[in-house]
């Protein structure tokens, strides 16, 4: 007879139900479920446009800036502005790389690594254990978390969900002194990073995983999808597949019902492909955290070079937009992959609002992933509960955000 | 005996802190409590005690230094246990002792409302000791009894449930002088037991407005009082007859007067007439009164003089003062009179009502006082480029340089006396003042009257100079209602006519239209009387047409009978001064804050005599204040928490008299200008603002009197000038409405807070009404306009939930019956029951 | 060195943006890592609430299994504290979820920390009053005294035709001396009125400093002439509380 346990998905962004579906000590199905209630497509409704940027920034905590410019850029897009001034872009993508520090900061010495220490000390660890056995632990995620702050509050007045895009343009500008206040963290935050690439390397936690390292495999048919291009953080949107060639779909095209068939992955590991990796380093989800943390090396050098740009100093921040009826969808990268939003406007106000995110592009793989796990798990004939414990570490792995995958949970 | 020695013995301290926290004690008690089962043992740490408990009335009480003692205790116990002590003064006492007293009004209230069950319900209620009824509490023996009984049960707040604090204040400040205690009074009496029919809904009305009283005593109200030195002096503000009289009869009492007066000379508007009263000649009379007036040494009178501005409280006001150029210096000038034959340019005379002309320079009649020649500040150019006057003056009195200085006075108290104006509104057109020479307005037939008039005391035609054969006089000048005096001034000049000129035929005309309600008509001039309804003037040939209803009249002269008006120039001060005018525009002298007074037509028109004991009166009045040393004012202002305030200034926004400023020290009320209403509370978003009536207050009574047991209930928030006046007034005449309408004070309707409202409906009152004078009376400029404006935004917003369930009414302090009868509407319809008569709904809700 | 006090972090429905700002808060490096945590999915893997001293509630109470969580929490835990806007008033999402209830309409709340988010000077100092032993209080000032802008000049009414500020605003004059909406006057101070800084009104996040937002507005709106349509300024005020709840 079939059972359900259910737990609690922990160490992600907020708390989700895994339910494991058990028939004595075997587990035969694995499930996601929400544990809130949003619907914030149905609060979108009637607001005015410009009202949008400031709403869905509350959609999620940790990338509220993603969800601000992605639909900046839409609105602006439908509202006839066809380049948003130079500031505002620059002033955007400084922020936008920012979050991707501040995101993926959180995830690793939040989710990520003490998963790995789990492996190291043989025992279930988090940020507070770590943090008593580990001097450096927190003061390295402060250092990190304080320089990509700083830049956030510099230019939308807080860390938290900052005002910084808004539909037409940003609400201010870099200066100077906000310059130097950045620069005076760049270094703490950069060795921040060596630190952790020694914690993965000289001493080995990555390799300590790899004992489990089959159960974390993607499946190979998978397709992986990105709007980043080499340098930038929004661009065409790509897909990526094994065998078949490089496609370039619109933005739209991926709220389809095609797409949501397919098993897609965004993220880190596309983006890494779009920069030029090969396809079969991204393969294993332990991966992944190496590639994260390169991601945060490179926006911190990014953000380096970009405090050099002068369009964040000078020039017009914000134009008027027009009042019509239109359409238009943008994609950009989110922290955890490509995000989506769409809107059909009449008379200035949203008639119609979708809003895809990354997590929701990677649920049927992250469950296709957990299924498998857990079947791969029973034939080598593990432990019951140590199959559930490590299908819910390779849900972790993935970066989900509860809060964006369930905005809309239609069942109350 | 040190503080530290007292203490050194635990059971010492344990006496102390008991005392503090369980109140009065017994020496049984003491000894019960500490243990302590020898007497002699407890005597002696009694005895050591001294100076800090006393006994008094058979129980132990702690006294001021026994208070101190205990707050001492406190602070130590605070700092051993780690804990940094707040730095406020713990407030005292310590414990409430409330004690209620019911009335029975010489058993108008047994009648309705039972006793019994009232002080029962009185007992329960929390912090009530005690609970007393009086048959009557008025009586001096009842205040006596009172008095000792808060006195020997240490009862440090009161309730009294009788009778209407507004209507019986003075027995209310004589307990609250005696008992010493803050006193809350609820109106059982003309709210509750002279309006519902008798029996227990009566009763649980009366039960719900007591529980509300007694829960809300605790809410810390902000009522300071101050002892203010009173300055034995008094401003008179206007120096027609009833300020001269006025200032005249101060003078003799011994105090200091400022008679101020805008125009150059005193003598106001009777200075003008012929005769006034039974037969005097005004002139003289205005003459008379003016030297008396100067005779007294402490009298200083200030012509060309405005008031500019107005501060301070009763005993101490300080008022600014604009003193205008005369252009002539009093002292030196003799009154010869050189300048004004040698001016060489002419105006129309305003004495004379411009019947003839006067010099730039003038002097107005022969018995102006001051006898000094002034000119008027728009024809000074002029004069600048003549200077002929100031050439020739031999006294060199005259100075063209002259420019206007402010200066400032301090008086105790003030007496308004500004006058009015002589109707000069759109009947005069009406009644053909334009339409022929020899149709003139009263005023000019005074002129004429006058001896020293322009036409030298004669009765003439204007257009020919003849004498009249046939006088009309047109009665009823007015749009204000009835001036009181105009009849017999009718009558007056009908002696005088029959005197000047025996054989004229004099009608004195009144028009049905136009008669206003409330005159009447005197008997001497029945004869020469003609009523018609619509009068019309024509000429025809050039004589004067009148038609009467059907009767036609030909007459030489038509004398137009003017009315009074208020003074226009009552709105201006309306900005300096808080004041209610009555239906006809008219100052109410009751609505004047404590301090200031007000005689003469300034508050309505009046006969001479009545004019005469008014202004002899008021003076008695000032005389009360200024006799006393020191007056004990309570001050209803408000004031602001700096930890509360965050600089909106939205308090700014909305004060009707200007009273908030803001600056670099933040928000700041002036203590003057602020009159207490109370509009800016609703308008601070932080509760930053300190008031006598708390808003905290307001929603324990709200929240006590939701459990009253009726279905409808309805609150009626009431202001204290019109709404709650109101209300007694329906008592007084005994009028009957439902039982299950409580009356709510406020200081003025624009005090109301949306959150009252929604805080009501909250609570289970099925509707709100809004009690409140009308926008042209109100006190406080526009209170209505301001809760008005609030309820419908709370509608806006609330929609559906609120509904029909809020009614706003403006009302008067005399409509008692209108009060019953809205109430009884509103009650009616919420009900949702059509039929219901007066009188005969109540008692028994729906 | 450990400080006595073990702390319970909730999320109900809402965004994490509550929760991360305790970690973005500066106090935190030297402080939180020492407290001991009972409960706090975000970061530990405890699966249920025992007992702790101090629960953080942050998101409105939307479904039965949230608000029977939050109960047993009120139980189990000494002291309760509602974070956030979405936890005391409702929030964002009792604008999307008509049945969404305030964390104070279930339980008992010991303290609340409003704004969305809130402001991290608020909490850090809430932490260090909690760890210390000391008082916390909010301000109970509005927003006025934190900004930036010229005080108000106008007198009643005060003419409002805009929701956004018409032109880049170079005059610092009050919003509501430019015609347009700012609640910043019936909204609780301790932002720093950063909103205001740059350059956009006050929508009212962290809730009125005293009596209840129904009134507040009814107060406010009756001295000014909104020349609004009626839908847009109900949109605007009720952004992140529930306006008209009798």
């Amino acid at each position: 007879m079939s059972v359900r346990i259910v737990r609690v998905l922990t160490r992600v962004e907020s708390p989700a139900e895994v339910v494991f579906h058990v028939r004595g000590e075997e587990v035969e199905r694995v499930e996601l479920k929400p544990m809130h209630c949003r619907r914030v497509e149905h609060a979108l409704a009637g607001l005015p446009a410009e009202a949008v940027p400031a709403y869905v920034s509350r959609i999620c905590g940790l990338c509220p800036i993603a969800h601000q410019i992605a639909s900046s850029h839409a609105i602006e897009a439908a509202l006839g502005l066809e380049r948003p001034p130079e500031a505002a872009l620059a002033v955007r993508k400084l922020a936008l790389l920012a979050e991707h520090i501040k995101s993926h900061t959180l995830h690793l010495f939040l989710h990520a690594l003490p998963e790995l220490f789990s492996y190291a000390y043989n025992s279930p660890q988090d940020v507070f254990t770590l943090s008593k056995a580990e001097r450096e632990y927190p003061k390295r995620m402060g250092a990190l978390i304080a320089f990509s702050d700083r830049v956030l509050a510099e230019l939308g007045g807080r860390g938290v969900i900052p005002m910084i895009s808004a539909a037409g343009g940003v609400y201010s500008r870099l200066t100077a002194a906000s310059r130097d206040k950045i620069e005076k963290r760049l270094k703490q935050a950069k060795a921040a990073v060596d630190w952790v690439r020694d914690l993965l390397y000289s001493r080995r936690l990555l390799d300590k995983a790899m004992v489990d390292k089959e159960l974390y495999d993607l499946p190979e048919r998978i397709k992986l999808v990105t709007s980043a291009s080499r340098e930038e953080l929004w661009g065409e949107v790509k897909v990526y597949a094994a065998e078949q060639e490089l496609k370039l779909i619109p933005a739209v095209s991926l709220l389809s019902e095609d797409y949501s068939r397919e098993a897609l992955l965004t993220g880190p590991a596309a983006r890494y492909l779009a920069r030029g990796g090969s396809i079969h380093g991204v393969m294993n989800l332990l991966s992944h955290i190496r590639i994260r943390l390169d991601e945060v090396k490179a926006c911190i050098d990014a953000v380096e070079k970009a405090l050099n740009e002068p369009r964040l100093y000078h020039g017009v921040l914000r134009e008027r937009l027009k009042v019509s009826d239109s359409q238009e969808a943008a994609a950009l990268e989110a922290p955890r992959g490509t995000l989506v939003h769409y809107y059909r406007i009449k008379r200035g106000a949203i008639a119609e609002s979708r809003i895809l995110t990354p997590t929701m592009i990677n649920m049927s793989t992250m469950i296709m992933v957990a299924n498998r796990l857990v079947e791969l798990a029973s034939d080598l004939a593990f432990p019951r509960d140590y199959i559930i414990g490590k299908t819910m570490a390779a849900i972790r792995l993935f970066d989900p955000c509860i809060s964006c995958l369930y905005h809309t949970v239609e069942q109350l | 005996m040190s503080f530290f020695r007292v203490l050194a013995h635990s059971a010492r301290e344990k006496i102390v802190r008991m005392l503090a926290e369980e109140g009065p004690l017994t020496y049984k008690e003491i000894m019960e409590k500490t243990g302590i089962a020898e007497t002699g043992k407890l005597n002696y740490h009694l005895e050591r005690l001294s100076g800090f408990i006393e006994k008094r009335e058979g129980v132990y009480v702690l006294t001021d230094s026994g208070w101190k003692l205990y707050e001492l205790i406190k602070y130590r116990d605070e700092i051993l246990a780690g804990r940094p002590p707040a730095r406020e003064r713990r407030r005292r006492p310590v414990l409430s002792r409330i004690g209620v007293v019911v009335c029975m009004c010489n058993g108008e209230v047994s009648k309705v409302i039972s006793p019994s069950r009232l002080e029962e319900e009185a007992a329960k209620l929390e912090g009530v000791v005690s609970t007393m009824v009086f048959q009557n509490l008025c009586s001096p023996v009842s205040i006596e009894r009172l008095a000792g009984w808060v006195r020997r049960l240490f009862i440090n707040r009161l309730v009294i449930a009788a009778c209407s604090p507004k209507l019986h204040a003075g027995v209310y400040q004589q307990i609250k002088a005696k008992v010493k205690v803050p006193v809350e009074v609820v109106n059982i009496v003309e709210h509750c037991a002279f309006v519902h029919q008798p029996g227990d809904k009566a009763t649980e009305k009366a039960v719900a407005m007591l529980k509300a009283a007694v829960k809300s005593t605790g809410v810390e109200a902000y009522m300071p009082t101050k002892v203010v030195a009173v300055k034995k002096a008094v401003a008179v503000i206007g120096g027609g007859v009833s300020g001269i009289l006025v200032s005249l009869q101060l003078a003799k009492l011994g105090f200091k007067v400022y008679l101020i007066e805008r125009a150059p000379t005193i003598g106001g508007l009777l200075a003008r007439w012929s005769r006034v009263g039974k037969g005097d000649c005004a002139s003289c009379l205005v003459s008379e009164l003016a030297s008396s007036l100067v005779l007294h040494e402490n009298v200083e009178i200030m012509t060309n003089t405005e008031v500019v501005g107005i501060s301070g409280e009763v005993g101490s006001y300080e008022i600014r003062l604009l003193r205008k150029p005369r252009y002539v210096n009093i002292e030196k000038c003799t009154g010869c009179g050189t300048c004004a034959l040698v001016c060489p340019r002419e105006r129309p005379s305003e004495f004379e009502f411009g019947m003839t002309s006067r010099k730039v320079i003038q002097i107005p009649y022969s018995t102006a006082y001051p006898y000094a020649p002034f000119i008027s500040p728009e024809d000074i150019e002029l004069c600048l480029s003549c200077r002929k006057c100031e050439e020739t003056c031999p006294a060199n009195a005259i100075d063209l340089t002259m420019k206007e200085k402010e200066d400032k006075i301090s008086v105790g108290a003030v007496v308004l006396a500004t006058g009015g104006e002589l109707y000069s509104g759109p009947l005069l057109e009406k009644y053909g003042y334009t339409l022929h020479e020899d149709i003139i307005t009263s005023a000019e037939f005074e002129r004429m009257l006058s001896l020293d008039g322009p036409t030298r005391g004669e009765i003439i035609k204007p257009s020919s100079g003849e004498k009249p054969l046939s006088i009309g006089i047109l009665q009823c000048m007015t749009s204000k209602g009835c001036s009181r005096y105009c009849c017999s001034v009718a009558a007056k000049y009908l002696r005088v006519i029959r005197e000047k000129l025996p054989d004229a035929i004099v009608h004195i005309i009144f028009d049905e239209n136009n008669i206003p309600r409330d005159s009447v008509i005197p008997t001497e001039i029945w004869d020469s009387v003609i009523i018609g309804r619509g009068v019309r003037i024509r000429t025809e040939n050039g004589r004067i047409i009148v038609e009467i209803g059907s009767k036609r009249v030909e007459v030489d002269l038509l004398i137009l009978n003017l009315g009074l008006d208020p003074p226009s120039k009552l709105r201006e001060l309306h900005y300096m001064l808080e004041f209610a005018v009555d239906e006809r525009g008219f100052l109410d002298p009751r609505s004047l804050p404590y301090g200031f007074f007000a005689c003469g037509a300034v508050t309505g028109p009046k006969s001479y005599e009545e004019l005469v004991y008014e202004s002899l009166a008021t003076a008695s009045e000032v005389a009360l204040i200024l006799s006393r040393d020191k007056l004990e004012v309570e001050e209803a202002k408000v004031v602001v928490d700096t930890e509360l305030c965050g600089g909106c200034g939205l308090c700014e926004a909305v004060c009707p008299f200007n009273a908030v400023s803001r600056g670099d020290t933040g928000v700041y009320v002036d203590p003057f200008q602020c009159k207490g209403c109370g509009a800016c509370l609703p308008a601070c978003p932080t509760g930053a603002l300190k008031f006598h009536q708390p808003s905290g207050k307001i929603l324990q009574m709200v929240k006590a009197l939701s459990t009253y047991d009726g279905k409808p209930k309805i609150l009626a928030f009431c202001c204290s000038a019109c709404g709650y006046p109101a209300a007694d007034n329906a008592g007084l005449r005994r009028l009957k409405y439902n039982p299950n309408t409580f009356v709510l004070e406020v200081t003025c309707t624009g005090r109301i807070d949306s959150e009252f409202i929604l805080e009501a409906l909250k609570r289970g009152f099925d509707g709100v009404m809004i009690f409140g004078c009308r926008l042209g009376s109100c006190k406080y400029i526009d209170g209505i306009a301001k809760a008005k404006s609030r309820v419908e935004k709370l509608r806006d917003l609330l929609g559906e939930a609120m509904g029909g369930r809020v009614r706003l009414v403006e009302i008067s302090a005399i409509e008692g019956e209108r009060f019953a009868r809205e109430v009884d509407s509103f009650y009616r319809e919420l009900a949702g029951c059509e039929s219901g008569v007066r009188g005969k709904v109540g008692g028994n809700p729906a | 060195m450990e400080y006595g006090e073990r702390w319970a972090v909730i999320q109900l429905s809402g965004c994490s943006g509550c929760p991360s700002a305790v970690f973005s808060s500066p106090v935190l490096q030297d402080l939180v890592y020492s407290m001991p945590v009972a409960y706090f999915p975000m970061v530990t893997d405890s699966q249920r609430v025992l007992s702790a001293d101090i629960a953080v509630v942050s998101g409105a109470v939307c479904k039965r299994a949230e608000e029977e969580l939050l109960k047993r929490v009120r139980e189990s835990c000494s002291k309760l504290v509602a974070l956030g806007t979405c936890a005391v008033y409702g929030g964002v999402v009792s604008r999307e979820v008509e049945s969404a209830k305030a964390v104070p309409e279930v339980v008992e709340v010991d303290q609340v920390i409003p704004g969305c988010p809130p402001p991290e000077k608020l909490v850090g100092e809430f932490l260090i009053a909690e760890v210390s032993g000391g008082e916390f209080r909010l301000p109970s000032y509005n927003v006025c005294k934190e900004c930036p802008r010229a005080p108000l000049r106008r007198k009643p009414p005060i003419r409002v035709r805009y929701l956004e500020p018409p032109e880049e605003l170079q005059a610092k004059a009050c919003f509501l001396d430019h015609e347009t909406l700012c609640l910043g006057p019936v909204t609780r101070g301790g932002c720093g009125a950063v909103c205001i800084e740059l350059g956009v009104p006050c929508h009212g996040c962290l809730g009125p400093p005293a009596k209840s937002y129904t009134s507040q507005l009814a107060n406010f709106l009756s001295i000014l002439d909104i020349q609004l349509e009626k839908s847009k300024l109900m949109q605007f005020v009720s952004r992140y509380i529930r306006v008209g709840v009798l």
